[in-house]
């Protein structure tokens, strides 16, 4: 994590199954294929969660993804790698990605 | 690693709780009961994270937005009493690190707290790329002038130590080839030569002639001087007192002495007079006449010339080829003598001498040639 960037990553709700209470984290960078997600909450690897955050002036809800790794830092915290799943989840993120993109809560 | 945290929490058993949680973390911790009371001590406290307890007043996200702006960088961690994420969320949207969730405990908050102090302060990533470029730069340049300087230095050295030394000439060819006398006078050396009745001025750097005074009523066979007067003799024995002038204007005369001297020379107090042919030697009063005070033989083989400075007398003796130095006092009585390089051509025929700040002066002829020639004067 940058430490100058740490609050500027992107605050993300993830939601691990129907009947767990939703986590978050940060999403630390967003690609149309794939995501990292620094949490410190524990997720096993393999799982797929839905993932609900702002990528500028774009919102994303329920966006589905599984935890390809799982990596522990020395903090305590997890860096996620997620891989999106849905396909048309991902050309909106692309789109997003690729259209005029603003900073978060800017 | 620095370890004060600020918590904001007016709940006092929660403060319990979480002084309890903090302790164990390892964090001093400092408790406010309000952001009013944490904002008059934030500054004191320098805290590295702030951690607030949410649901109390003010809300959480207008204590962050205050701590913000005291404090841009500074992690700060609302304390949810429950796990809401979509709070969580929307806190971090505005500016919390992360959020905790309830129940605190120390498994919870270890890594969000330990995350926090490692992220605290103001962590400036300078663009280094160009400062090392200049570093760089500027070792390179220190590193081509060092070796500049030390090339130079070795080449200097090299220079000073193989090239040949420049000589400074001890010895003057002179344009006329009977040199009877011979005084330095600051940068000026002042020789009489019989043969043209002439005086010549050279520049004692090179010898080259700057002034010719011609003396056609005389023939100077020898010359001294004292602070105000020229002295010279004639080949007749009569010694000329002259002004310093440019025309070396006659003041008086001395009757005729005989032998007739071909040296002379003062001493500051007394005037010395010497004729190379009988090795006479005579010390006489200063004033127009030159008076005899009393004389003396010449105590080396074979007088050529005679000098004499305010300490000793100093002759050039053709017989011993050497420099002979004799006391004031007592010029029958040699106290040194020195070798006369110069001497070494058997041509060479000393006429005139003197002495000045350390260097004795020899003006003579070597074959057809007139020249001068110098040398430091013995110890």
């Amino acid at each position: 994590m940058n430490p100058n960037k740490a609050d500027t990553y992107i605050p993300a709700l993830v939601k691990t199954s129907l009947d767990m209470p939703p986590l978050w984290g940060r999403l630390t960078s967003v690609s149309p294929q794939e995501a990292e997600l620094l949490s410190h909450f524990e997720i096993p690897a393999g799982r797929v969660v839905a993932l609900t955050f702002e990528l500028g002036r774009a919102s994303f809800e329920d966006v589905r993804a599984r935890v390809k790794t799982a990596l522990r830092d020395g903090d305590g915290y997890y860096n996620y790698a997620l891989v999106f799943i849905d396909e048309t989840q991902r050309g909106l993120i692309k789109a997003a990605i690729g259209g005029p993109v603003s900073a978060p809560g800017s | 690693m620095f370890n004060t945290v600020q918590i904001i929490c007016a709940s006092e058993k929660d403060r319990t709780i979480l002084r309890g949680i903090f302790k164990n973390l390892g964090a001093d911790a400092v408790f406010s009961l309000d952001l009013n009371d944490a904002l008059a001590i934030f500054e004191k406290a320098a805290p590295a994270a702030v951690f607030m307890a949410d649901g109390e007043e003010p809300p959480a996200e207008i204590q962050l937005r205050e701590l913000r702006r005291v404090a841009p960088f500074i992690p700060l961690i609302p304390l949810l009493k429950r796990r809401d994420a979509t709070r969580a969320v929307g806190l971090m949207k505005a500016g919390a690190l992360d959020c905790a969730q309830a129940p605190w405990t120390e498994e919870e908050l270890r890594p969000i707290y330990r995350k926090a102090l490692n992220l605290s302060g103001t962590t400036i990533e300078l663009d280094t790329t160009a400062l090392r470029r200049r570093r760089k730069s500027m070792a390179l340049a220190l590193a081509v002038f060092f070796a500049f300087a030390g090339f130079a230095g070795g080449f200097y050295y090299g220079f000073r130590k193989f090239s040949p030394r420049a000589v400074t000439p001890d010895s003057f060819a002179l344009p006329y080839a009977h040199p009877t006398g011979i005084i330095i006078k600051g940068s000026t050396a002042l020789v009489s030569d019989w043969y043209s009745q002439g005086l010549y001025e050279h520049d004692l750097k090179n010898f080259g002639i700057r002034r010719v005074t011609s003396l056609p009523e005389l023939t100077p066979v020898a010359m001294t001087a004292s602070a105000d007067a020229l002295w010279l003799a004639g080949a007749n024995g009569v010694l000329e007192k002259r002004l310093l002038d440019t025309r070396y204007t006659p003041v008086s005369r001395t009757a005729a002495f005989n032998p007739p001297p071909d040296s002379v020379c003062f001493d500051g107090l007394y005037y010395w007079t010497a004729d190379s042919r009988t090795g006479a030697v005579v010390k006489r009063m200063p004033g127009d006449a030159l008076t005899e005070l009393k004389a003396f033989k010449y105590p080396g083989r074979k007088l050529a010339a005679l000098t004499c400075d305010t300490r000793f007398l100093w002759a050039a003796d053709a017989g011993m080829g050497a420099l002979v130095k004799m006391s004031l006092d007592d010029p029958e009585r040699i106290i040194s003598r020195t070798e006369l390089a110069p001497y070494a051509s058997k041509t060479l025929k000393v006429t005139a001498m003197a002495s000045k700040d350390g260097k004795i002066w020899f003006a003579g002829e070597d074959g057809p040639k007139g020249l001068a020639f110098f040398i430091n004067e013995p110890k």
